[in-house]
């Protein structure tokens, strides 16, 4: 029984790879974009018809008579500089 | 082996890299299990394996730890047996003539190839448990796990898989 249990505890032979691991993580991502594609496909639906109900003539002329108060508020054109200056200090920052 | 669980869990968040790392690690030992028990159809075993993989990947989430390969092995050899009803490749449960003898040997010594030709004569049950058990190394409650099997049962199917072997080949060493 020893040369059997001896041949028994050989490793099973080593098979190469020659591609084998490269196709299945293709199969993998093919198998991730379908898992994604009905989310994306809801999304898109979703946006359409958000875009079909929402009355944006009267959303546009709003704004439109809105933007030449705010553009005179002082504080705000403020704010908004702020908000500039901060994203671009961000990644020089980032990197000290 | 203390690489893989760290992989396993990035894995299972979703990370495709490092479950390809995973895939290298374990394809040759996966598809050397495979390929014993479809009897070296390395087609068949190819096939197996990736759809293995694949699965493992949709149910990475499930992974509990342990033994990453031995839940590989779960998961392919379900895939085998369900492979083996389907196309109805050879008997699952144990049969009489299943421990038939061998022809007559040409050399009296015990080689690999006399082993392999006598494994293919055993039930897969017998067949899968003393190779992930000898072969790959699994411990008695990760090849029982794997082969989703009381541990008694798996050590009785060792058991009946040595003797059926050894019968096998002891008349061939006495026969030449």
């Amino acid at each position: 029984m020893n040369e059997l249990d001896d041949l028994l505890s050989h490793p099973v032979p080593a098979v190469a790879d020659d591609g084998f691991s490269a196709h299945v993580m293709r199969r993998v991502r093919v198998a991730q974009i379908r898992a994604h594609w009905p989310t994306a496909v809801a999304l898109l639906v979703c946006i359409v018809l958000l875009l079909v109900v929402t009355p944006l003539d009267a959303i546009g002329a709003l704004f439109g008579a809105a933007v030449p108060h705010i553009a005179g508020l002082w504080a705000l054109n403020l704010a908004a500089g702020l908000v500039v200056v901060s994203l671009l200090a961000v990644r020089p920052l980032s990197r000290m | 082996m203390d690489a893989i669980e760290p992989l396993a869990r990035k894995a299972a968040a979703g990370d495709a890299a490092a479950f390809g790392v995973l895939v290298r690690i374990n394809q040759s030992r996966l598809r050397g299990f495979l390929l014993r028990m479809t009897k070296g159809n390395s087609a068949l075993a190819d096939d197996l394996a990736q759809e293995t993989f694949l699965d493992a990947f949709r149910k990475m989430a499930q992974f509990a730890g342990g033994s990453f390969f031995g839940w590989l092995c779960a998961i392919a050899y379900s895939k085998f047996l369900m492979e083996a009803r389907k196309r109805r490749l050879e008997p699952l449960e144990e049969a009489d003539e299943m421990a038939a003898d061998l022809p007559e040997a040409e050399t009296a010594s015990l080689t690999r190839i006399d082993l392999e030709r006598a494994m293919q004569r055993l039930v897969p049950a017998q067949r899968a448990a003393l190779t992930l058990c000898f072969a790959l190394g699994l411990s008695h409650q990760e090849a029982a796990s794997a082969l989703d099997l009381p541990l008694g049962t798996l050590k009785s199917h060792i058991t009946r898989g040595r003797d059926a072997l050894s019968r096998m080949l002891g008349y061939r060493q006495a026969a030449s």
